[in-house]
């Protein structure tokens, strides 16, 4: 930005005047620095900041003379002289008029008439005919004598013909005091007038001052937005150009698309790849017997060496790229496993080869035979094409001089389905050149044929997977894609990524993206290119998705989304606005919202006033953070930086017209994000991530008529309605109104009940009553959350996700043996009453990873070969699907809360509550009872296996199998003695901190494996939180609101 | 005119990269330009230190040296008995003396020429440099008081004199140190480009002679803000794709923000070298026993953040962050009354 002469001139006479007298040498200095600036094109602020250290000689001077710079530059041309206040003028004149006029009159002798307005003047006229005329008396205002005036000349006009006699005749001596007294009036009157002028002007500049600095201030900070801005689009722009860069943090592991163990198969035979050359050593033996049968003439024999042979990938990298990154994948995996791998790409057909990384030269495929003689050639194309010029087309000819070659055909289409002249092309090349489809069996196939080209391999059976018109398939691919829809990243590698964790049993063959290829083209038509490398939906097409998706497939649909939050799971950096929190809140809008961070930043500032260069600074920050945080490295990930998304739309012409709403609305600021539906379940999640401390209303508007919008409060401001009365049917008297008492009643221990001395028929009773109490009904709505659960998903019962809940009471908790058992005061809290059984893991998870999952009676099992983290993470998405708040916060390894352990959601039990649930204020040796054979499932009777949940008999709280069957993972760190909450035990957070590598997690219970010591109410066990093994499952907690 | 500016970023002197403010990067682009030196100020640990070794690296990057990370900046630590010849050349009269007394073998008339006795000091070698170097004069304010003053000649015209080389001598003797560089009475450089960047550090800003200060660039290189700071501890305390200590950091920063609120009245609130040393203290494994009766960090982290009084003895690794007996004392009397 220029800076004039003027400015600079102003600037210097600034410094000059406040900070130091400046020489020729400061000015030459300033001269040079402002010619550097003009001709780097530096901003105003850098420039403002050299000629500042150029001056200063300490650190008060340079704050002065970086105001002097601000002052002057952004100095305003002049104001206009201040107009004279013609009124003060007109005033001052009327003043001195009347005083003429009034001597005038006295002198002359003037008939005064009275008249109604001159009341006054009559008044003086009679206070002047008095003997004691003095000054004083006339001192009275002269400034209404105006009108008298007119009105005597009016009835001077008017009355010309009456002759009146003169009403006040005064003598000359009081005629010349009269004269004096008004002369110095009029006088003292100008000095006022003056004095009144003067201070209105002073008071004036000062407001233009003011007003001047705040403009100032204003075009400073409009500056600063403006240059963020640029800033901002430049770096967004260098970071496009330059391809590099910006990766989002969403990122999803791509592993290999075949099963390991067929991985390593084919590495093993790959290695086995050996070519025989001529060796230096010689075979005695053999030469011996040459020898003599040629008749006494040497004929030296070597032994064969064998050195392994090379092999030589050439992958296509055009049409076949959705399956590139998948492959490329497994050829690393290859790498790592040991297979000599060189490999290369090329375009339609291999006559010219490059490097992966599209540097370098490239080389003719001739060149290539030259360098790698003996090497063997797999080539990784869904079709080689023959329509060329001539001289390209010899590379058939190249390819017979490898000694071994293949061709790896991602396309599952049959050849008989493939156009006429791909199937010619096919005819050509068949005989030379093998060609193996992209599945295990195929990669088996082809790496025997590697390994032995000797042995005729048989090319397995081409079958495809089904095709789009089969409604099954059709379905999942559309699941895929409203997956995929989620992903802000939409790559291939991405969308890949996603079948494989998600999709794996219902889309198993590898070749399906090409179904999910052939969809797109449908969806999208013309519009869909898949050289573009990611998929980009327009906001309809994407919100369609996910209505389908949240409709079809609820499970899937969280289980996306918890993955999304599981690689989003970037900590809150602090509550306060920093810049750094607004970066992060803007990273959580871009990736959340599929907002672009310029967008994030209109919008931050619009929604909550964040200032707008304070906005754009954190979204430069972001970028800075995002172009830091991951520099580059396998071929895969560079892969992925051009597949990054350009923009994503988004609505802008809306945000004003819901901002006016809002504003009729007080306080309710209106929020659309993408989608709109796809937000409603984790609506609480939303407000959680946002920390809106104002209500918020999401609208769902995008493209629905008016019976269809969607409404939504933000639930965490709202007042917690009030329990409902849900009295249970019992042959009790009426428990008392209060739900939770209720329970708490019914609940108590069998052991206090019958100290309270009550009579077994009550105790009857109130056990009829526990059993039928906590259904899960009940609980919800004892909870209060019942009625402000968002709309759950259908298709989902709550009872088939969890097992039920039962309220504990609160009461003195006793850890480990008698001998150290001190009391612990425990708030109510709920535990489930039996471990989580593998449907209900299934349903939530959707996949089941128990040891004894293939039982017939696997549904009722419980669950286990779940690690501590799989624990947690059940407990959150099992929160969420609820439309509960999810307790813990997790970030790869690491797990917080979110807020505290009184969070609303399911949770894991502390050691502390599981062992006073377990006890239920008895001393007994096992969860119960001291006998084992009852209430456990232990080594001794468990015939070597889990057993079906609740068939043995519970506890006084009706809480089943805590002892025996399978261990149950508990919230804490494991330590020595359970019994001395010591600091690392009772914050977990920061023992993980400083050792995150030896971090036990407690287990309680004992197993089905377990000796009876061990399944004992005090035994505990540990184990590596990322662990599972077949006999260590999960119960629920979860804290009573 | 010079169109070399330093940009970027580049490693510090403990090989972590080093992230200089917009300001700061000013105000060394003006030195360069004017070919002055660049005066630096600021609390002792706030990196006027590491800015030299910064400068050197984006010198060398902005020459287009092919491994710009592996240049160091001619540096001269002042004492205060240095005059400032010694940071031009160096003398040896007394090795002079005894060659001349036993010569060496096959080098009888070696004592003859002085040339051979002469090491070029820093700042002389960046001076005769024929690529522009970076020179750092550290804390000069510990120097006698005529120090800068005497080297305003030398670093105006890029010159000097050895008054110990005769006028008229045979043969060139070159520098031991830098062998481009030929031994003469009248040391110079015409090449005004070559002119080295000189980065001069001071921890008191008012000791040093005027026209000295008129001659330099000034800059005050602040604490660094929040955000500035969780920069530096997270380029050296995180790695690349964990951000396991993030929390850490984040609570030492609001503890140590604490500590420097201007309520506690410290003598000497702790820097940035500071800071980045309790970090350390904090992250070495195995030492959780070290501090058994301190309180967690985080915990007292959410008090700081609260703007609430800490029980400031509970703070694990407190010496790192206080090096006052006056201080700790201060922070002893406040931590009682929690």
């Amino acid at each position: 930005m220029p800076i004039s002469v003027e400015q600079l001139t102003e600037f210097l006479h600034c410094v000059d005047r406040e900070v130091l007298r400046l020489g020729t040498r400061e000015h030459v200095t300033a001269g040079r620095i402002l010619a550097d600036a003009q001709e780097q094109q530096l901003s105003l602020e850098t420039l403002g900041d050299s000629l500042a250290s150029a001056l200063a000689t300490d650190r008060d001077e340079w704050q002065v003379i970086r105001r002097c710079f601000d002052r002057s530059v952004t100095r305003e041309p002049a104001p206009p002289a201040p107009r004279r206040w013609p009124r003060l003028a007109q005033r001052a004149l009327l003043v001195l008029l009347c005083a003429n006029g009034l001597v005038l009159a006295l002198r002359t002798g003037m008939p005064v008439q009275k008249t109604d307005a001159g009341a006054e003047v009559t008044d003086l006229g009679t206070a002047a005919t008095g003997p004691d005329l003095g000054p004083r008396d006339l001192l009275r205002p002269p400034r209404c004598t105006l009108q008298p005036l007119d009105a005597t000349t009016a009835d001077k006009k008017s009355h010309a013909n009456e002759v009146r006699p003169p009403l006040v005749t005064l003598p000359r001596k009081n005629q010349a005091w009269l004269g004096a007294a008004v002369f110095l009036l009029s006088f003292l009157g100008l000095l006022l007038v003056r004095l009144w002028t003067h201070l209105h002007a002073r008071i004036r500049a000062q407001f233009e001052a003011l007003r001047a600095e705040k403009s100032e201030r204003e075009a400073r900070l409009a500056d600063q937005a403006q240059q963020g801005q640029r800033e901002l689009e430049a770096l967004e722009l260098e970071a496009l150009n330059t391809g590099q860069a910006i990766l989002p943090f969403y990122r999803i592991e791509l592993h290999p698309p075949v099963a390991f163990e067929i991985l390593e198969d084919c590495a093993t035979l790959l290695g086995r790849a050996f070519a025989g050359e001529r060796g230096t050593e010689l075979d005695v033996d053999a030469t011996l017997t040459m020898t003599v049968r040629a008749g006494g003439q040497v004929q030296p024999v070597f032994v064969p060496h064998k050195t392994v042979r090379p092999l030589l990938c050439l992958c296509e990298d055009t049409e076949t790229r959705p399956y590139l990154p998948a492959f490329l994948n497994l050829l690393e995996r290859w790498q790592r496993l040991g297979v000599h791998l060189r490999i290369l790409r090329f375009e339609r057909h291999p006559t010219t080869v490059r490097e992966p990384s599209g540097r370098g030269r490239p080389q003719a495929i001739f060149d290539l035979l030259r360098k790698h003689e003996g090497a063997s050639l797999l080539i990784y194309a869904s079709r080689l094409t023959l329509r060329s010029r001539e001289r390209d087309l010899e590379w058939p000819r190249a390819l017979r001089q490898f000694p071994v070659r293949v061709w790896l055909d991602p396309d599952p289409r049959l050849p008989e389905e493939r156009g006429y002249e791909e199937q010619a092309e096919l005819d050509i090349l068949g005989p030379q050149l093998p060609r193996f489809p992209l599945t295990a069996e195929g990669m088996l196939a082809l790496c025997r044929h590697i390994a032995a080209p000797a042995e005729a391999v048989r090319v397995p059976a081409w079958s495809p997977p089904p095709p789009l018109a089969d409604p099954a398939m059709a379905r999942w691919v559309d699941v895929w894609l409203a997956l995929g829809a989620q992903v802000p990243d939409a790559s291939m590698e991405q969308l890949e990524a996603v079948r494989q964790k998600l999709l794996g049993d219902h889309l198993p063959d590898p070749r399906s993206i090409a179904r999910l290829i052939e969809r797109l083209r449908q969806m999208l038509g013309t519009a869909f290119q898949p050289s573009r490398l990611a998929v980009e939906l327009v906001e309809a097409e994407r919100f369609r998705l996910l209505a389908f998706l949240l409709k079809e497939e609820p499970v899937l649909f969280r289980r996306g989304f918890e993955l999304l939050l599981e690689s989003l799971g970037t900590p809150t950096p602090s509550e306060k606005p920093t810049l750094q929190y607004y970066a992060w809140r803007q990273r959580r809008l871009w990736y959340q919202g599929g907002l672009h961070l310029q967008q994030g930043a209109k919008l931050l500032s619009e929604l909550d006033g964040t200032p707008m260069h304070a906005a754009a600074q954190g979204a430069k920050e972001t970028l800075q953070a995002l172009r830091s945080s991951e520099p580059p490295s396998g071929p895969e990930e560079r892969l992925a930086e051009k597949a990054r998304p350009t923009s994503l739309t988004w609505k802008e012409a809306r945000i004003p017209a819901l901002l006016a709403q809002s504003a009729a609305g007080a306080a309710v600021l209106c929020l659309i994000l993408c989608g709109g539906v796809w937000l409603l379940p984790q609506w609480s999640w939303l407000a959680t991530v946002l920390r809106a401390p104002w209500p918020i209303r999401v609208e769902v508007m995008v493209d629905r008529p008016e019976d269809e919008r969607v409404v939504c409060q933000n639930r965490t401001n709202d007042p917690v309605p009030p329990p409902t009365e849900e009295v249970v049917k019992a042959p009790v008297p009426r428990p008392p109104p209060r739900g939770p008492a209720a329970v708490e009643v019914a609940l108590r221990p069998r052991s206090a009940t019958a100290d309270a001395g009550l009579a077994p028929s009550l105790r009857d009773a109130g056990e009829a009553q526990t059993a039928g109490m906590p259904s899960d009904a009940t609980v919800a709505r004892l909870d209060g959350s019942g009625d402000i659960t968002p709309p759950a998903p259908t298709r989902l019962e709550k009872g088939e996700l969890r097992p039920r809940m039962v309220r504990i009471p609160a009461g003195m908790s006793t850890m480990g043996t008698e001998k150290s058992a001190d009391g612990l005061r425990q708030s109510p809290f709920e535990l489930s009453e039996t471990e989580v059984t593998q449907a209900q893991y299934l349903a939530v998870v959707g996949k089941n990873p128990s040891y004894f999952g293939n039982r017939s009676d696997w549904q009722t099992l419980p669950v286990e070969t779940v690690s501590w983290f799989d624990a947690i993470r059940y407990c959150n998405m099992l929160s969420v699907l609820e439309g509960l708040d999810a307790c813990y916060l997790i970030n790869g390894k690491e797990v917080a809360w979110w807020q505290n352990q009184n969070c609303r959601g399911y949770r894991l039990p502390t050691q502390t509550e599981w062992e006073y649930a377990a006890r239920a204020g008895q001393k007994t040796r096992y969860a119960g009872s001291d006998s084992i054979l009852e209430f456990a499932w232990y080594a001794g009777n468990s015939k070597n296996r889990t057993q079906p949940v609740k068939q043995k008999q519970g506890n006084a709280w009706h809480l089943y199998d805590l002892s025996g069957n399978v261990w149950e993972w508990v919230w804490d760190t494991w330590a020595e003695t359970p019994t001395t909450p010591n600091r690392a035990h009772m914050d977990p957070l920061y023992r993980s901190m400083l050792h995150p590598t030896i971090l036990y997690r407690a287990l309680r219970g004992g197993s089905w494996k377990s000796d009876p010591e061990r399944v004992e109410v005090a035994s505990q066990g540990r184990d590596l939180p990322d662990s599972g093994y077949d006999d260590v499952g999960i119960r629920l907690a979860r804290s009573s609101p | 005119m010079s169109s070399i500016r330093l940009s970027g970023l580049h490693n510090g002197r403990d090989g972590a990269r080093y992230h200089p403010s917009s300001r700061l990067l000013a105000a060394a682009n003006t030195a360069l330009l004017l070919n002055t030196p660049l005066l630096l100020a600021g609390e002792p640990g706030c990196g006027k230190t590491d800015f030299a070794w910064y400068a050197a690296r984006a010198l060398a990057a902005a020459q287009g040296h092919p491994d710009p990370e592996s240049v160091l900046p001619l540096a001269c630590y002042i004492r205060s008995d240095m005059r400032a010849r010694d940071l031009l050349y160096q003398y040896d009269a007394l090795a002079r003396f005894a060659d001349a007394q036993h010569p060496p073998r096959g080098q009888v008339d070696r004592a003859q020429d002085a040339r051979h006795y002469i090491t070029l000091q820093p700042l002389g070698l960046g001076l005769m440099s024929q690529v522009q170097r970076v020179v750092l004069i550290d804390e000069i304010d510990k120097a006698p008081r005529d120090l800068p003053n005497d080297l305003l000649r030398e670093m105006d015209q890029g010159q000097f004199t050895i008054p110990e080389i005769p006028e008229r001598v045979e043969a060139e003797v070159h520098d031991p140190k830098d062998a481009a560089v030929v031994l003469q009475r009248e040391m110079h450089r015409d090449d005004a480009r070559t002119r080295p960047m000189v980065i001069v550090t001071s921890n008191a800003e008012r000791q040093l002679p005027d026209a000295f200060l008129r001659r330099c660039v000034f800059f005050h290189i602040p604490f660094p803000d929040e955000r500035a700071l969780e920069l530096i501890l997270r380029e050296r305390f995180e790695r690349p794709r964990s951000p396991a200590n993030l929390p850490l950091i984040h609570d030492s920063i609001a503890v140590a923000k604490a500590l420097r609120s201007p309520g506690l009245r410290l003598i000497k609130p702790p820097g940035t070298a500071e800071i980045i040393g309790f970090v350390a203290a904090l992250l070495a494994p195995g030492r959780d026993d070290d501090w058994e009766d301190s309180l967690p960090l985080a915990r007292l982290a959410v008090l700081a953040r609260a703007e609430q009084a800490l029980p400031w003895s509970k703070l694990p690794a407190l010496h790192c962050l206080v090096k006052l007996k006056e201080d700790l004392d201060t922070l002893e009397r406040l931590g009682a009354k929690v």
